[in-house]
């Protein structure tokens, strides 16, 4: 769980959401965002930003994924460069992981919620494709 | 080679051919020449981009696992992180630290999940067995064998204190302040 989604998705999902913005020049918008986010029970305020961080400890990474979908929702709030169909789909893509890292760590589990996380599996394959050109840290060409 | 330094040679070739084949243009289609070229260039990488590139790696094909995982383990516990770092205790201690006294292995086999999944497992079937659904001879044996087991979690209520050393209760602070239990406890 911790090395799967947190480590392995999560960290993809943050490098992806970095190029994108940087892309779509709202990569300083999400910076200042990280700042003034305020203490919530069972929430750490991140100390550092997330590009300063070198090594991600779980706890970090959970803390992100509580709050990575409003920040990401917030730096994407008035579309500018970015046509409003990429931010849906960016911000679905984010939304699909949350969720279905959410889902996935509930102690007990019924036909629904597993059906909730097969639906965030499937919308996410729906929506990588807008990443699919900053997902380079994992792409190797046929040689290997 | 990664896909965007391949992207990035594809561009400078394309500048090259085109700066080759390139002849006097007039001033007034200059601009529409190089809006062309730019968009000949994009349509090249992302061609290139969308052949190559690929969400294929281990940890991705693991999450499409997780609802099997569920049906046979009931949830996704964060064992991991936990088991490594017994591992490193484990290692220390070898090393000669015995400080850390805890075994976390021993933990990890007593956590609260595997608890809950059996304590959820016969009250769902306590309550089939009460609506009296067609349950195997089994099943039925082994309820009846463990109906004292299946006890709820134990709740550790905080109890309440008052600031003053003689109130311990309801009954002290309805002495000491004056006001009558039944308009307190109606």
């Amino acid at each position: 769980m911790l090395h799967t989604v947190y480590h392995g998705l999560f960290k993809h999902m943050m490098d992806g959401n970095r190029a994108f913005l940087k892309k779509h020049r709202r990569l300083q918008v999400l910076d200042d965002l990280w700042k003034p986010l305020r203490p919530y029970p069972r929430f750490l305020v991140p100390k550092k930003a997330d590009h300063e961080i070198a090594q991600w400890q779980g706890k970090e990474m959970r803390n992100v994924g509580r709050c990575n979908l409003g920040v990401c929702a917030v730096a994407l709030r008035q579309p500018l460069s970015p046509p409003v169909i990429c931010c849906k789909q960016g911000l679905g893509y984010v939304r699909a992981l949350v969720d279905l890292g959410i889902m996935a760590q509930y102690r007990s589990h019924m036909s629904d919620t597993i059906a909730y996380m097969e639906h965030c599996w499937d919308q996410f394959h729906r929506m990588k494709a807008i990443l699919l050109e900053f997902s380079s840290n994992y792409a190797y060409t046929g040689q290997g | 080679m990664r896909t965007l330094a391949k992207v990035d040679e594809q561009g400078r070739e394309i500048r090259h051919q085109t700066t080759q084949m390139s002849q006097p243009v007039a001033h007034s289609k200059r601009r529409q020449v190089r809006d062309d070229h730019h968009q000949k260039v994009h349509e090249r990488s992302m061609d290139l981009i969308h052949h190559e590139l690929h969400f294929n790696f281990i940890k991705i094909h693991l999450v499409s696992h997780f609802s099997d995982h569920i049906g046979q383990f009931c949830n996704i516990p964060m064992y991991s992180s936990s088991l490594e770092s017994s591992h490193r205790r484990n290692k220390s201690r070898t090393d000669g630290d015995d400080r850390i006294k805890s075994d976390a292995v021993r933990q990890i086999v007593h956590s609260y999940s595997p608890q809950h999944a059996i304590r959820m497992r016969l009250l769902n079937l306590k309550s089939l067995q009460r609506r009296r659904a067609d349950l195997s001879v089994d099943a039925l044996q082994h309820l009846e064998s463990t109906t004292s087991g299946v006890t709820g979690p134990v709740v550790h209520r905080r109890i309440l204190k008052g600031r003053w050393d003689d109130v311990s209760n309801v009954l002290d602070f309805s002495k000491v302040s004056g006001v009558s239990l039944e308009s307190i406890c109606p």
